[in-house]
């Protein structure tokens, strides 16, 4: 029998769409203002897929607050964790090359949690397709499949959370 | 013929000139004052630096004249200001009666409590001495305890969470209480304890502490850690005296038998209803004391064979006794020979400890820490060390040395 509950973190730089990536994938809605997360959210939604043994599983979602140094709070809230969803937004690239950072310390204390990359507000940089190759070239640099999406257009989003769904449930029928 | 007019003139001039002007003056001086009275603003940039002088004086001469003078006003102002701000009102007034309210509470309650006291020690009916009876027994005041009486203990949730992830593990609650999901509950609740148990530990530069207890409005969570998980027992009411002893056994049971269930995705609803009976267990112990208060009569029939029971094992005790104080008390003997029966004492841990490899304290620590209120097997003593083994019974999981003071001896166990 499959493991059916999952603690999935939200991990990446301030303001880049973790929230909204959320708030899409809970409620498919989208909020203009940005309100900066302090600590940690915690949602709670079922991915429902044929493929899903049983048709579904749930995900505990710690959404954290951006640009955290690595404390021992911050430390204590990816312990446990199953899977992650690194997310950097495609306006500002250095928030991609951060993601090398969180990807190490988050793997420092899940090193077995499955990971997938999001390169967020892939809506605002239609003009420009060069440098989302670019940027999704260093993103795959970091070992792990890359999704570009739009929190704002809802592309992509709930394909990333069920895809993480699958491979959390892979990896459960080994454990 | 006109010089003399010309005179004149120059003659009214002369002595009218300064009259004129200080008319001319006057009446500036009032346009300038009706100007003032007709603007409320620049009226009150006038009176405000004399109100509160004037208010005062008048006050003092008159104090209800000012009373009943503003009160319709004040009244009025203070209403419509609530109704359009409450918000700011409250945020305003809680500062200063917020602690007014909290002792004039705390005040009522001591005085309740000495009431409630001083009538027990008055009374005379069988009922309210067998109360006071009990509550010596129990080493609590009888105010305490016919309060425990009036504001029972009810259970609402018990909770077995993962440690690490936060994920409910096994759960038991009243879902006509509890209308919140018990996933999200959980994981909250493992996210505040990292984040009072990391912050805290930063703050005092010691060892990382445990939430043992959350109070929110009515509601309290009672707390307990052990190595893989921990459980939250939800209620309300006034907890029983010994509730973290009982966590700490269902603690002890779940990680004795169910340990490596729990942890395996596969055995998880299985084992999940065989451990709701170990949950309810806790329930029913905790509605047996509720009901403890309206059987007062019957608690005394069985105190009383109790206490006839313990009169006639009287010299068992003198015999056993000896024995247990071994463990505590220093002997010039290096180690303790094993008693022939199998024997056990018992110890509670004072305080969080983490036990060393050896009994220095320069020896290296194991990598867990075992909780205050944590129950653990003595096996030796040597000098001010004790050799101690967790959990009680079964194999040990954890087995170390640790300072004297940090354990209190509590029993012997068959």
């Amino acid at each position: 029998m499959h493991r059916k509950l999952f603690k999935v973190c939200m991990i990446g730089d301030f303001a880049v769409g973790k929230t909204s990536l959320v708030q899409r994938f809970m409620y498919n809605e989208f909020r203009m203002d940005y309100q900066a997360t302090i600590g940690v959210n915690i949602s709670k939604k079922e991915v429902i897929h044929p493929s899903l043994p049983a048709g579904r599983i749930t995900l505990i979602i710690w959404d954290l607050a951006g640009g955290e140094p690595f404390t021992p709070v911050v430390e204590a809230y990816y312990r446990g964790a199953m899977g992650a969803l690194f997310v950097a937004d495609v306006t500002r690239p250095s928030t991609v090359e951060h993601l090398a950072t969180y990807i190490r310390d988050f793997r420092s204390v899940s090193p077995h949690a499955q990971g997938l990359i999001l390169l967020n507000k892939i809506d605002l940089l239609s003009s420009s397709p060069t440098s989302v190759d670019e940027l999704k070239a260093v993103a795959e640099s970091f070992g792990m499949p890359v999704y570009l999406t739009s929190a704002r257009t809802g592309q992509n989003v709930e394909e990333a959370f069920t895809a993480l769904g699958h491979r959390l449930v892979e990896q459960g029928a080994y454990e | 013929m006109n010089e003399p007019a010309d005179g004149l003139d120059v003659l009214r001039e002369i002595l009218l000139s300064q009259d004129r002007e200080t008319l001319r003056a006057l009446q500036e001086e009032l346009d300038r004052l009706k100007a003032q009275l007709d603007d409320p603003a620049a009226l009150l940039d006038r009176i405000e630096p004399i109100i509160g002088e004037a208010l005062a004086r008048r006050t003092r001469a008159n104090p209800q004249e000012v009373a009943d003078a503003l009160a319709p006003v004040m009244a009025d102002a203070l209403r419509r200001q609530i109704e359009e701000n409450k918000d700011a009102f409250v945020a305003a007034l809680v500062p200063i009666i917020g602690p007014l309210i909290a002792r004039a509470v705390q005040e009522a309650f001591q005085a309740l409590a000495r009431r409630v006291d001083e009538r027990i020690r008055r009374a005379t009916s069988i009922q309210l001495i067998v109360k006071r009876w009990w509550a010596r027994v129990r080493g609590i005041p009888p105010g305490e305890l016919v309060l425990r009486d009036a504001l029972p203990w009810r259970t609402i949730a018990v909770f077995i969470i993962d440690n690490e992830s936060g994920l409910i593990l096994a759960q038991s609650y009243q879902r006509q209480i509890f209308d919140r999901d018990p996933n999200l509950t959980a994981a909250l609740l493992t996210a505040i304890r990292n984040f009072a148990r990391e912050t805290f530990s930063q703050f005092t530069k010691k060892e990382p502490g445990t939430l043992y207890e959350l109070r929110v409005a009515s509601y309290i969570v009672l707390m307990e850690e052990g190595p893989d998980f921990y459980v939250a027992w939800v209620g309300e009411g006034v907890p029983p005296t010994d509730a973290h002893e009982r966590l700490q056994t269902l603690l002890t049971v779940l990680h004795q038998q169910y340990r490596r269930q729990l942890r395996d995705p596969a055995q998880q609803e299985k084992v999940q209803k065989a451990i709701e009976s170990f949950l309810w267990k806790l329930l029913e112990e905790d509605e047996e004391e509720s009901s403890q208060g309206t059987s007062m009569v019957g608690m005394a029939v069985v105190s009383a064979v109790l206490v006839l029971a313990l009169s006639l094992c009287g010299w068992g005790v003198y015999r056993l006794s000896p024995r247990m104080l071994a463990y505590v008390l220093p002997t010039t003997a290096k180690h303790i020979t094993p008693t022939p029966q199998a024997m056990w004492t018992v110890g509670v841990l004072q305080e969080d400890v983490t036990p060393y490899r050896s009994p220095d304290e320069r020896a290296e620590r194991l990598s867990h820490t075992l909780l205050q209120g944590s129950r653990v097997r003595v096996l030796d003593r040597e000098g001010k060390w004790v050799h101690i083994g967790y959990p009680v019974e079964g194999p040990f999981r954890l087995e170390g040395w640790i300072p004297i003071q940090s354990i209190r001896i509590v029993s012997q166990a068959p």
